[in-house]
């Protein structure tokens, strides 16, 4: 909950101000250069674990094929 | 024993090597078009265009022989080798042939792009050094990865995949070192000298560890 | 209890990542000098000089010392200063007419001490630029040395000025690599028991670190290319690291294209095997011996100390080091369920031919 109103003030910031992406990059020391790269690193990770399953499925349904 | 069987083994190498001399000839040829084309295109290189020349010639020239040293005989002689000798003699003995082939290849192509594009090599027993070395090194990496790549289908593609990125090392260290000896400037090179000795070590080392597996396919 | 035994590693994985993350995003910056306001100063001139700072709290105490630091004999101190906000000071210096040195320009650091936040600098702040016949005499510039700085020691990541608090992708950005390295040398390792005992399961074990240790070098990548965009100002600098571990890729990329170049088989196993050892050690120049060789943006290059020292303090290492651990056992993780996967897949496919 807090969470996403936070998120969304993000949004109101960069919509009222229509701040350029870069300078929000920029702003309150960088810190969303760190939030960028983690979010990076969790997509990269999930992409990963979905091709993993897809994988996983495709040998179920050998085995029901059986 | 071992020496014994080693020297023949260089022997016979080399007597194929004589034997298909004409490949030989046909690498010069190449040396010669693509050092007259830079020839009409810059008649007077600065020493970065040379160098990239050179080196350019000396890889592709490299790739063709580790290939050709091992597809030569592939095939019926290849388990006769198998069977008689062991695969470490086989690998040093490759390796020579390549670096021979290579030295002989290097300075003929110095020669052959001083005549005409001239010579900008001031330091040249660094540079000769470092033809020496570099052949080395390039022997090694390609008679390693096209024995890895002798195993698939399409080798020769796989071949330049496989060796390039690990030609970086390499070929950095040698643009470095004959950089160096066409500066003016004397510059500390015992580094990357080092660096070059360290990555043909380490290449020998692991063909040592690792050829014998992949002789065994 | 059983499953703990065997899952000990999992639960780390999770508790070290979580420590991590929740310290390395929220322990504070120190406070440090974002900025001045001014870049360039005549001798004999009154300067008055804003400085923006970060993470201070300048109003709570009006102790503030700034000096103009040429080296560590040549000082000015401030002869006013005024507290604008929290993170915002005017200092005002009158400049001596004389100058120290017969140089044209002198390149002047800034450095700023409260007992509330300990001292604070920015060096090579701005210039001052000596006019044609400057008098060489630098009594005027020794009669405020900088002295009894205040040191306080507090739970917080250094500062440092182009970093800001980007400086906490040590723990994302270099556990990427760190983790890589980890995951090629244990599948190194099933390597040589492969070429050694010629079994097919260490071929899957190969296959799965390699597979995880490429993606955590392709996340390490992508993170440092968004880290050096803000830093360093573009995504691809061409500094000698970021093209080596891009090399380093390709050669494990060129695994994949080997492994699937070749049909399943005893013989197969053995060269991929082979290349994947030839590979790890063929990285090893490329990430740690060139790089240190050539000028470089990262710590560690053109013959610099490597990783540590200036650039990984005590309180960072306290998460460093555990978040290195948490990554590497997250992808060892990883690596085992790859690994199951590709086993299961044997077991069924070794059923369905007999």
């Amino acid at each position: 909950m807090i969470f996403s109103l936070h998120l969304f003030s993000i949004y109101l910031v960069l919509v009222l101000t229509s701040m350029p992406l870069d300078d929000f990059m920029r702003s309150t020391g960088k810190i969303w250069v760190v939030v960028i790269s983690l979010v990076i690193i969790f997509i990269g990770i999930v992409f990963f674990l979905y091709k993993l399953e897809n994988r996983i499925s495709k040998i179920e349904k050998e085995i029901k094929d059986e | 024993m071992q020496i014994g069987v080693f020297k023949t083994v260089v022997s016979h190498e080399f007597t194929l090597e004589f034997r298909h001399r004409f490949a030989f000839a046909a690498q010069i040829l190449y040396v010669a078009a693509v050092t007259f084309i830079f020839y009409l295109s810059f008649s007077e290189p600065e020493p970065l265009v040379w160098n990239s020349l050179f080196w350019m010639v000396m890889l592709f020239s490299g790739l063709q022989s580790g290939t050709f040293a091992f597809s030569r005989e592939f095939g019926r002689s290849h388990l006769f080798y198998f069977q008689l000798i062991d695969p470490l003699v086989l690998f040093f003995a490759k390796i020579i042939s390549v670096w021979t082939r290579l030295l002989l290849l290097g300075f003929t192509a110095w020669f052959l792009i001083t005549v005409i594009l001239g010579d900008p090599v001031v330091d040249k027993p660094l540079f000769a050094l470092t033809i020496i070395l570099g052949s080395l090194g390039l022997a090694t990496l390609f008679s390693f990865l096209s024995a890895i790549s002798m195993n698939t289908s399409n080798n020769g593609l796989l071949l330049a995949v496989l060796s390039f990125p690990v030609l970086l090392p390499v070929l950095l260290s040698v643009i470095r070192l004959s950089f160096i000896s066409m500066s003016d400037i004397p510059v500390a090179y015992s580094d990357s000298i080092t660096v070059l000795l360290a990555v043909i070590m380490l290449l020998i080392g692991l063909g040592i560890f690792l050829f014998p597996t992949l002789w065994k396919n | 209890m059983n499953g703990f035994k065997k899952n000990w590693y999992k639960y780390l994985a999770v508790v070290l990542l979580l420590y991590a993350i929740v310290f390395g995003m929220l322990v504070p910056l120190r406070p440090g000098i974002m900025k001045v306001d001014t870049f360039r100063a005549e001798l004999g001139q009154d300067l008055t000089l804003g400085i923006d700072f970060y993470n201070t709290r300048l109003t709570e105490t009006t102790d503030q010392r700034v000096w103009l630091r040429i080296d560590n004999q040549h000082t000015l101190l401030a002869e006013n200063t005024e507290v604008v906000h929290d993170r915002k000071l005017i200092a005002g210096f009158s400049i001596p007419e004389t100058t120290p040195f017969s140089k044209k320009t002198l390149s002047v650091s800034v450095i700023v001490d409260s007992k509330m936040e300990g001292s604070m600098v920015l060096p090579d702040a701005m210039v001052i630029v000596v006019g044609e016949g400057a008098e060489i005499n630098d009594s005027q510039w020794t009669q405020s040395p900088i002295e009894q700085l205040s040191m306080r020691w507090r739970y917080a990541f250094p500062w440092r000025n182009i970093l800001e608090e980007t400086i906490r992708n040590t723990y994302f950005h270099v556990p990427m690599w760190f983790g890589m390295m980890i995951l090629f040398l244990l599948s190194s390792v099933n390597g040589i028991r492969l070429v050694r005992s010629d079994r097919s399961v260490f071929e899957s074990r190969v296959f799965s670190l390699n597979l995880v240790g490429t993606l955590f070098g392709i996340l390490g990548i992508l993170t440092g290319a968004v880290w050096a965009k803000y830093t360093w100002g573009t995504f691809w600098s061409g500094d000698i690291k970021q093209d080596m571990s891009a090399v380093t890729l390709l050669i494990f990329l060129a695994y994949f294209l080997l492994r699937s170049s070749m049909t399943p088989g005893k013989k197969r196993n053995r060269v991929t095997a082979v290349y994947t050892i030839f590979a790890f050690l063929a990285s090893i120049p490329l990430l740690y011996i060139i790089p240190r060789m050539e000028p470089s943006l990262h710590p560690g290059s053109g013959g610099n100390p490597g990783f540590g020292g200036e650039d990984l303090d005590n309180t960072m290492r306290m998460v460093f080091y555990p978040a290195v651990l948490g990554w590497t056992l997250m992808g060892y993780w990883i690596s085992n369920l790859v690994f199951r996967t590709l086993e299961v897949h044997k077991l069924i496919e070794d059923k369905n031919y007999d």
